[in-house]
């Protein structure tokens, strides 16, 4: 069982986009299941309508999962800080289905697969599910490694 | 049915907590964020709807704090859901290409 600090130790995400608080298995290269607690308190509920729908956004749906991805691929190579190594950038998902809305108390169990892993890329697949219901299903995500030299803007962000 | 909606601007707001996270040092828009920009830009034109698919998306170059971002929509009624293609471009092109599906 791994929780936030472990997390922290391998991947660069942080408050308030770490959006994940735990890992309760993996095999690393294959598989790994994780864990993510939705609050009402996350900011994407900032300033919402009393009467607006509170299902959960699929920004950060998605991207809870795709933190789990990142997980997955740097467990045995961490990767806590992007300036002192490479960013993993999301080049392509596919074959995304939200079968069912996400709301703030719900847990969102993560499981993650990689398919094939190449040099700086990866594909990955897996499904979410909330008390034993699937509520998301990814058939295809890929990513790449870049250095932030490579990525930084011209004009010039601060490091 | 086909229409198509022409560039919704959003500006990348680097007051956005989001930048905060991602990451320390190196404030970059993690692309599925960029999804939610085309899902926020698109949803009330589809009343009673709700996202059941992102069929297809890719992401062709890193958005940073104080972009503006130009979404263009097009939707297609497939029967029984609508179906969303969206390019979202920056001044010097497009950054992300994006497939969602609405349905009742």
């Amino acid at each position: 069982m791994t929780g936030v600090a472990g997390i922290k130790k391998i991947i660069p995400h942080r408050f308030p986009v770490l959006l994940v608080d735990r890992v309760s298995e993996v095999d690393p290269g294959r598989t790994l299941v994780a864990h993510k607690a939705v609050s009402g308190r996350e900011p994407c509920y900032d300033g919402l309508a009393d009467d607006a729908d509170h299902a959960y956004p699929i920004g950060p749906l998605l991207e809870s999962w795709a933190q789990c991805a990142v997980l997955l691929t740097r467990w045995e190579s961490p990767n806590p800080d992007v300036l002192a190594d490479k960013v993993e950038l999301i080049t392509g998902i596919r074959g995304v289905s939200l079968l069912a809305p996400v709301y703030p108390g719900d847990v969102l169990t993560h499981h993650v697969r990689l398919v094939r892993e190449v040099d700086d890329a990866a594909i990955l697949a897996g499904h979410s599910v909330v008390a034993g219901r699937t509520v998301l299903e990814i058939d295809t995500f890929t990513m790449a490694r870049r250095g932030v030299e490579v990525l930084r803007p011209e004009r010039g962000v601060v490091a | 049915m086909t229409a198509v909606e022409e560039g919704t601007r959003v500006f990348v707001d680097p007051d956005d907590p989001v930048f905060a996270g991602h990451y320390p040092g190196f404030p970059i828009l993690p692309g599925l964020f960029v999804v939610e920009h085309v899902h926020a830009a698109v949803r009330d034109r589809l009343p009673g709807k709700r996202v059941s698919a992102v069929q297809r998306a890719k992401f062709l170059r890193p958005v940073f704090p104080g972009d503006t971002l130009s979404i263009t929509a097009e939707f297609e009624d497939d029967g029984d859901g609508v179906r969303v293609s969206a390019v979202v471009s920056k001044d010097d092109g497009p950054v992300a290409e994006i497939k969602l599906r609405y349905s009742a």
